[in-house]
């Protein structure tokens, strides 16, 4: 019996030390030292202003391990009565005793790592739940782990949701979608390591690879921007019951993005930022906004010129086996080019298209692509639509393409693109990529900038651009976007009216026809600040047009925008640049006599009429600024030449007691002016 | 000096020789092991332990020159006294012993701040009382009847009072004089019936502390180890109790044949007591499957030896008592290196004459008297 027992041992060892030992040793490894990521904490996302627009939080969840080392019986059941009622009290959902039964179930199951609540609690809330009683005797006697999690905040709720973007469920994925993913490199950091060995029976921290917390990411989003577009967005959606829309407002000169709204309906009323970034992905037919794209083509080839007028008939055409039709009804007429455009006529313009074109529509379609309208953006925010257009010899070309085309259908495009391309006909032709981010920095040190980055320096000619321009305001002023003219400034834009193409149903679908009602343009129109497009997709089919659905959230937008940059750059805000030793400090003085000294010395002297009779002076970069001074009440005033009546009023306004002599005007006056006044002086003024 | 050696220190030659031998490795490896333990207890004076172990050694193998020398008959009138003093020392150690590992099995000595398990003075007790009657009622021509009742009670109270701590050493011990009494010529069909009501009732125990019936509160550790001891998947978690089977493993497998050399182990480091409950593991890490086959020998050899012991004795009481301690000795022995190898379930018993441990090693010591002669 014992002989095999010893065999049995024996035969243990053996299989042990010999065929089982490499995957024991596989276990030793996993035990010689014992690494811990640490991870780096994740960088904010800031506005232009450095307003925090995404960050990340700390939260907890609170584990115990039951089978800690120095949580004995003893301490274990003296505390748990007070830990249990502490817990209840603290998560204020469950009595004392479930929480007892459930800490003593664990610890009968030998539970090292028991979820004590599933609720995350923050940073504050985790230093009282330290001090419970076992908590309080910390890990390695308590048993208490608070697990942390780094949760990402976005403090402006909704605004910019989908553009900021959010992360994946799994932190160790980074940034899932929107800026979050683009920059995911820059604001993750990389996380540190810390190797623990075992010795004499504790822990010891080995070596140490300390993390790199992740940069700031400093956009270009103005959250203040951002209300103003989704308020007017949300405003308009909810009044059209429109199924989505998308705002997006760009500085003209840089192709900044200051707000990007991209807004859902999730239910009825209720629209959602985070659903998807309409604004950067989907390319749809964009209707009548491209028609400037079509004009800018037969200006610049010298096709048309804004006067030539066209035939659009009784607005109702045949191009082959297709009838396109004009809005209007009844039809225009005979109309002029600039006309076609500003009251947005599809006859006009595809017949303006067509007739030049159709001989060699490849002509008109390189034309489009020279202004880059068919190459992706390439934005950093992932998941950007491709826009399309088509080219003769492509499959799906037929003969009726190109009259389409030329009216922004049977190509498609962002509504990025399209506020692109306008921003680049505010923008004097030159065509810049969108830009989201303009800096990263790090411990409030700027560490990178970010130049706006030039696609095309000139999608066409200055005169054509002029040309263009000009129809842009006459949309606005007498075309189909009167509605949004204002006196206070000057908007340049197009609308857009376009049907929804619905897969082979063509236009058609179960609820009728569905429209894409935008408006896309840019103001102030001569200085042009900022440009924007607006697009309401499927809005309740009583009011659709481009004009009155879109146009008001444009001109909303503006309105707003306008007034907050107009208190932000007060038109004399500009201070005059103060230069000493050019010229000569001067004391104030009456102004007519300082005039003729300056005169006579030969320094310029920059005043207004000042209708006063002294001045200070200021010594300034080209000139001596004179700028008006109240005489001191308490110096006795210059009344030479003044009337006895006036004279005295004056004087005796400054406390004075006035002596008059002779008659006639004041010639001299006792008291010379400029003396300190004394209360109750007796001053005497000589008439003559 | 060899007549000096004759005269004073008697015994059977082989067991001196595992004795010794024991106790070198027992130096080392407790030296080695101790590591964690000198830190946390001793700030960092290692060799604290090993010296304190070498003094118990030197203490014990004195006490068994010294037992020698006692003639068999005081052994047998104190026996009985003996016995009863251990029993009153278990009860007031249950009622206010030193807790180690949630298990009240120690008590201190007032005044010296040394701290023993008086189940192993128990133990000892027992069995040279059970060997007493065992040998007072031996006859020629019929079964001992007579011895039955007074060891089983004797036992029973003995076992019932471990029980509750040390379920192990109970079960243990309760085999032990189970096996005595067979050899001892004690009808079977007595043993059998006694053997199966303490089966009974230690798994009505465990049964119920499955269940989270708890009578005992060591029950739920025995449940849990008997569960994870049958159960693959929690024994390969990361934090169940097998957690120490898993370590001693690594231990040994890591240990190769030749083994790192002594002082040399890195398991010691996440073994639980390492120099008590899992020192096989440390010994094969150490020292390699040579070293741990060694030692496994030696107490085999041990064995083999009190077998001849015995045989040669020509009188029953000593037989008797050198059988039982014997058995007591590498039985234990056995399950304390078949607990590393993971083949039995983890219990708290050392590594005779080898673990780290004063009461042990003294009473194993002064009970090897009757093993090493006859």
């Amino acid at each position: 019996m014992f002989g095999g027992l010893v065999l049995f041992i024996l035969f243990e060892l053996v299989k042990l030390k010999i065929f089982e030992a490499s995957k024991w040793e596989e276990k030793a490894k996993t035990l010689e030292s014992s690494s811990i990521v640490i991870e780096a904490n994740r960088g904010n996302i800031l506005d232009e202003n450095g307003k925090k627009i995404s960050l990340s939080v700390p939260s907890y969840r609170i584990y115990m391990d039951l089978r800690a080392h120095g949580l004995t019986s003893a301490v274990f059941n003296a505390k748990i009565d007070s830990l249990a009622i502490c817990l209840s009290q603290f998560f204020g959902d469950r009595s004392a005793s479930y929480y007892r039964n459930d800490l003593i179930r664990a610890r009968r199951n030998g539970e090292r790592y028991h979820l004590v609540h599933p609720r995350k609690i923050s940073y504050i809330e985790l230093q009282e739940v330290r001090e419970f009683p076992i908590f309080r005797r910390g890990r390695n006697s308590g048993g208490f782990i608070p697990q942390q999690y780094d949760e990402r905040r976005l403090p402006f709720g909704s605004l910019a949701a989908r553009t900021i973007g959010k992360l994946y469920g799994d932190r160790s994925k980074g940034g899932m979608v929107g800026l979050e993913r683009a920059y995911d490199n820059v604001l993750k950091g990389t996380n540190g390591v810390s190797t623990w060995k075992r010795i004499a029976g504790s822990w010891i921290p080995e070596e140490e690879i300390p993390p790199h917390d992740g940069k700031n990411l400093i956009t270009t989003l103005n959250i203040e921007l951002q209300d103003v577009a989704e308020q007017s967005l949300l405003h308009q959606l909810q009044l059209h019951d429109a199924h989505h829309g998308v705002a997006i407002l760009m500085e003209v000169e840089t192709g900044a993005v200051k707000a990007m709204v991209n807004l859902h309906r999730s239910e009825p009323d209720v629209y959602i930022e985070d659903h998807f970034n309409y604004a950067v992905g989907e390319a749809v037919e964009p209707g009548s906004t491209f028609k400037l794209a079509s004009i800018i083509a037969a200006l610049e080839d010298g096709e048309v010129r804004l006067t030539d007028s066209i035939d659009t008939g009784n607005g109702a055409y045949r191009y082959y086996d297709r009838i396109m039709r004009d809005s209007h009804h009844g039809g225009f007429g005979k109309i002029t080019v600039r006309e076609a455009f500003e009251k947005s006529s599809n006859i006009g313009i595809s017949k303006i298209i067509f007739e030049n074109y159709r001989d060699n529509p490849r002509r008109f379609v390189d034309r489009l692509y020279s202004m880059g309208l068919n190459k992706p953006l390439g934005l950093e925010i992932k998941g950007e639509g491709k826009p399309v257009i088509k080219y003769p010899g492509d499959t799906s070309w037929s003969g009726v393409t190109l009259p389409w085309m030329s009216i922004g259908y049977e190509v498609k495009m962002t509504p990025l693109q399209i506020l692109s391309f306008y921003n680049a006909v505010a923008n004097n032709g030159k065509l810049v990529k969108p830009m989201f981010v303009k800096g990263i920095s790090q411990h409030g040190k700027i560490l990178r900038e970010f130049e706006s980055e030039v696609v095309n320096p000139s999608i066409c000619s200055v005169a054509t651009l002029e040309k263009v321009q000009d129809l842009l305001k006459g949309v606005v002023e007498r075309g189909t976007a009167t509605n949004i003219r204002n006196d206070v400034y000057q908007i340049a834009g197009k609308t857009g009216t376009a049907q929804i193409a619905r897969g082979i149903s063509g236009y058609q679908s179960e609820e009728g026809v569905q429209y894409i009602a935008s408006f896309v343009g840019y103001f102030p129109a001569d200085r042009p600040m900022y440009s924007c497009i607006v697009a309401v997709n499927s809005p309740s089919n009583d009011v659709y047009y481009g004009n009155v659905v879109a146009g008001s959230v444009f001109r909303e937008i503006a309105d707003r925008v306008y007034a907050l940059s107009y208190e932000k750059l007060p038109p004399d805000e500009i201070k005059p640049k103060i230069t000493e030793g050019v010229f000569p400090w001067s004391k104030g003085g009456p102004e007519d006599e300082l005039s003729v000294i300056f005169d006579e010395l030969g320094f310029p002297v920059q005043s207004r009429k000042l209708n006063t009779e002294w001045v200070s002076t200021l010594a300034m970069e080209h000139a001596v600024k004179f700028r008006p001074k109240p005489l001191p009440g308490s110096l006795v005033p210059q009344v030479k030449g003044m009337g006895a009546k006036d004279a005295v009023a004056v004087l005796e306004n400054r406390g004075l007691k006035v002596a008059i002599s002779g008659v006639g005007r004041v010639a001299r006056q006792s008291i010379e002016p400029g003396t300190p006044v004394k209360k109750g002086q007796t001053i005497v003024i000589y008439l003559e | 000096m060899s007549n000096f050696v004759r005269k004073y220190i008697k015994g059977d030659q082989n067991i001196w020789v595992i004795i010794v031998f024991l106790s070198l490795v027992s130096l080392l490896t407790v030296y080695s092991a101790t590591g964690s333990l000198a830190y946390s207890t001793q700030g960092g004076n290692t060799t604290y332990f090993m010296f304190k172990q070498l003094s118990f050694l030197l203490v014990g193998i004195t006490l068994i020159i010294l037992v020698h020398h006692i003639p068999y008959k005081y052994f047998v009138i104190f026996s009985l006294p003996a016995l009863y003093f251990s029993i009153l020392m278990l009860l007031i150690t249950l009622s206010s012993g030193q807790n180690l590992n949630e298990a009240s099995r120690w008590l201190e000595v007032p005044g010296i701040g040394l701290s023993f398990q008086p189940s192993e003075m128990a133990k000892l007790a027992l069995i040279v009382y059970v060997a007493r009657v065992l040998a007072q009622h031996q006859r020629e021509d019929a079964p001992t009847y007579g011895a039955f009742w007074p060891i089983t009670i004797h036992t029973g109270i003995v076992c019932l009072l471990i029980f509750p701590e040390n379920l192990s050493t109970s079960l243990l011990l309760g085999g032990i004089v189970g096996l005595m009494m067979y050899l001892g010529r004690v009808p079977f069909k007595y043993l059998f019936f006694t053997g199966l009501a303490g089966t009974a009732l230690v798994t009505l125990v465990l049964v119920l502390a499955m269940n989270d019936i708890v009578l005992i509160d060591r029950a739920e550790t025995w449940a849990t180890r008997v569960e994870h001891f049958f159960d693959e998947e929690t024994a390969t978690s990361e934090y169940g109790s097998d957690y120490q089977v898993t370590q001693s493993k690594i231990a040994i497998a890591t240990g190769g044949i030749f083994g790192k050399g002594p002082g040399n182990s890195d398991q010691r480091n996440f073994l639980p007591h390492p120099y008590s409950d899992f020192i096989y593991a440390i010994i094969a890490e150490e020292f390699g499957l040579l070293g741990a086959a060694l030692v496994l020998g030696a107490y085999f050899f041990f064995l083999g030896r009190i077998g001849v012991l015995v045989r040669r004795s020509n009188r029953t009481f000593p037989a008797f008592m050198v059988l039982g301690l014997g058995l007591m000795l590498v039985i234990q022995a056995f399950v304390n290196m078949g607990v590393a190898v993971g083949i039995f379930p983890v219990t708290g018993q050392p590594l005779p004459l080898v673990s780290m441990g004063g009461t042990s090693i003294l009473f194993y010591m002064s009970g090897s008297r009757g093993n090493s002669q006859c």
